[in-house]
């Protein structure tokens, strides 16, 4: 693991340089599998928000109160350690430049993740093709990868719209409420010209 | 295998009252091979049949009319939680089995949803089982088995079939969902019989 | 509670047949629907994984393992047909 990043209270992104990589399609996932000292194993699955041009794979993790692998990945694990992840896997989730579009992106919370892989690969392959992404928070700080989505939201091409379903800053210009069938059909009317 | 610096996962507890490779929690894991099922309680009815003279049923309004118990006990499930002390209401199995003499030595007991699981009836009987409908008083949670599942235990709890609906009472044993699938067919927590051949 | 999807076992899959499986068409013996393993309903809570027809219900794989086998069962599943690797 190289370095971390914290997205939100919840949610840290870390970012792991591996030898051998083979390469990833934007959109696909690894298996996280730790080893206590008496050999006991566990393992869950993360996206990855890298894009296959990026110089280092990066996860991002919702540190779950509950959770075994999770808080272990945003609480302590240090730059330097190391980790042992299966993948890249899912061929069908994954989208590159070659199958064209248009794409309609929609996510909730921690769902957003593969979305970021598709969004940067969009732009580091010159991709031509329209990209619309809904994605919802609980609050605008919550929000993750908020600053990255401003900047991919400046491509011409790139429409980014967000809700919010709890709190939303008085001067809130986008969608209000969880995604639902009237606030897709408002998202995708105007959407790619149609 | 490399082991993970500073992780030590879930470890198991050593305890008189913890059978061996369990961890204690303090949550309620919600376990399931299959949707939840949302049966209404107007159609919803407790099922004895099989090996008996004539099947006896209970609608929810004459199940709730038994006698019920409160039950204080320790749950162990195969995927290695235990939880301490749960408290739970519901109708002894001896209450009910006492309602449908038979010859048999062998319960399936079959669910909504369609999960089956299979007990000897030496294990339902002499107040070792229930079929409860309160869970730390309030009606049992659609996503902990309610309206009513299975309580066995001394047994793991795949066993306390979730969304029970009846049991087949019968001579020979039949393996139920997990047990087919390679599930130890008894599943003693103690003995840690989790699989066949444990 | 809510399932996942059928990417939720594509890392088991591919260490039992060192390929992508999500994208593995079938037909569901159940209701008919003919889906890829991604879009199954998969319940991964349980003693062992069950990977279910979105439409139906019906159990189209079951997942366990232990003492270092795996477990595959396809009960609900015909037809399996894979694109070329």
């Amino acid at each position: 693991m190289v370095s971390k990043t914290v997205e939100t209270p919840r949610v840290t992104t870390i970012a792991v340089a591996i030898q051998d990589w083979p390469g990833h399609r934007a959109g696909q996932h690894v298996d996280v599998r730790l080893t206590a000292p008496d050999g006991y194993q566990t393992e869950r699955s993360y996206s990855i928000g890298s894009a296959p041009e990026d110089a280092y794979v990066s996860l991002t993790v919702e540190r779950l109160d509950d959770g075994e692998v999770s808080p272990y990945l945003v609480d302590e694990l240090r730059p330097g350690d190391e980790i042992e992840l299966r993948g890249p896997v899912g061929g069908y989730f994954a989208w590159d430049n070659e199958l064209g579009g248009p794409l309609f992106l929609v996510a909730g919370g921690s769902g957003l993740v593969p979305f970021r892989s598709m969004l940067r690969h969009h732009r580091a392959s010159g991709s031509r093709v329209p990209v619309r992404l809904l994605c919802s928070a609980r609050s605008l700080e919550l929000l993750i990868y908020r600053e990255e989505l401003i900047k991919l939201a400046a491509d011409d091409l790139v429409d980014v719209s967000v809700t919010l379903t709890r709190e939303a800053p008085d001067d809130w210009r986008g969608y209000r409420g969880r995604i639902d069938p009237a606030l897709l059909a408002g998202c995708r009317h105007g959407c790619f010209g149609a | 295998m490399a082991v993970s610096r500073g992780f030590v996962g879930r470890r198991p507890t050593d305890s008189a009252r913890v059978p061996p490779g369990q961890y204690v929690t303090r949550d309620f894991p919600v376990l399931s091979a299959g949707p939840t099922p949302y049966t209404p309680l107007d159609t919803w009815d407790f099922t004895v049949r099989g090996l008996v003279n004539r099947p006896v049923s209970w609608s929810w309004q004459a199940f709730r009319a038994l006698p019920h118990e409160n039950i204080t006990v320790d749950i162990h499930c195969v995927t290695k939680w235990t939880k301490l002390d749960t408290t739970w209401s519901g109708v002894s199995l001896d209450t009910l089995l006492d309602a449908a003499p038979t010859q048999a030595s062998h319960a399936l007991a079959f669910c909504d949803g369609g999960y089956t699981t299979n007990v000897p009836l030496a294990d339902l009987r002499g107040g070792k089982a229930w079929v409860v409908d309160e869970y730390d008083g309030q009606p049992l949670d659609p996503e902990h088995g309610g309206p009513a599942r299975l309580l066995v235990p001394h047994l793991y709890f795949w066993k306390s079939a979730k969304w029970i609906r009846g049991l087949e009472l019968r001579q020979a044993d039949q393996p139920g969902f997990w047990e087919m699938f390679g599930y130890h067919n008894y599943g003693d927590p103690w003995k840690e019989q989790r699989y066949q051949g444990d | 509670m809510q399932p996942l999807d059928g990417n939720a076992i594509a890392g088991v899959m591919h260490d039992l047949f060192a390929r992508d499986l999500t994208t593995m068409g079938y037909q569901c013996t159940g209701c008919g629907k003919t889906g890829v393993v991604a879009e199954m309903a998969v319940y991964a809570s349980g003693p062992g994984t069950v990977a279910r027809c979105r439409d139906c219900d019906t159990i189209l794989l079951m997942l366990s393992e232990r003492r270092g086998m795996y477990c595959l069962d396809a009960p609900g599943m015909t037809h399996p047909i894979l694109p070329l690797a």
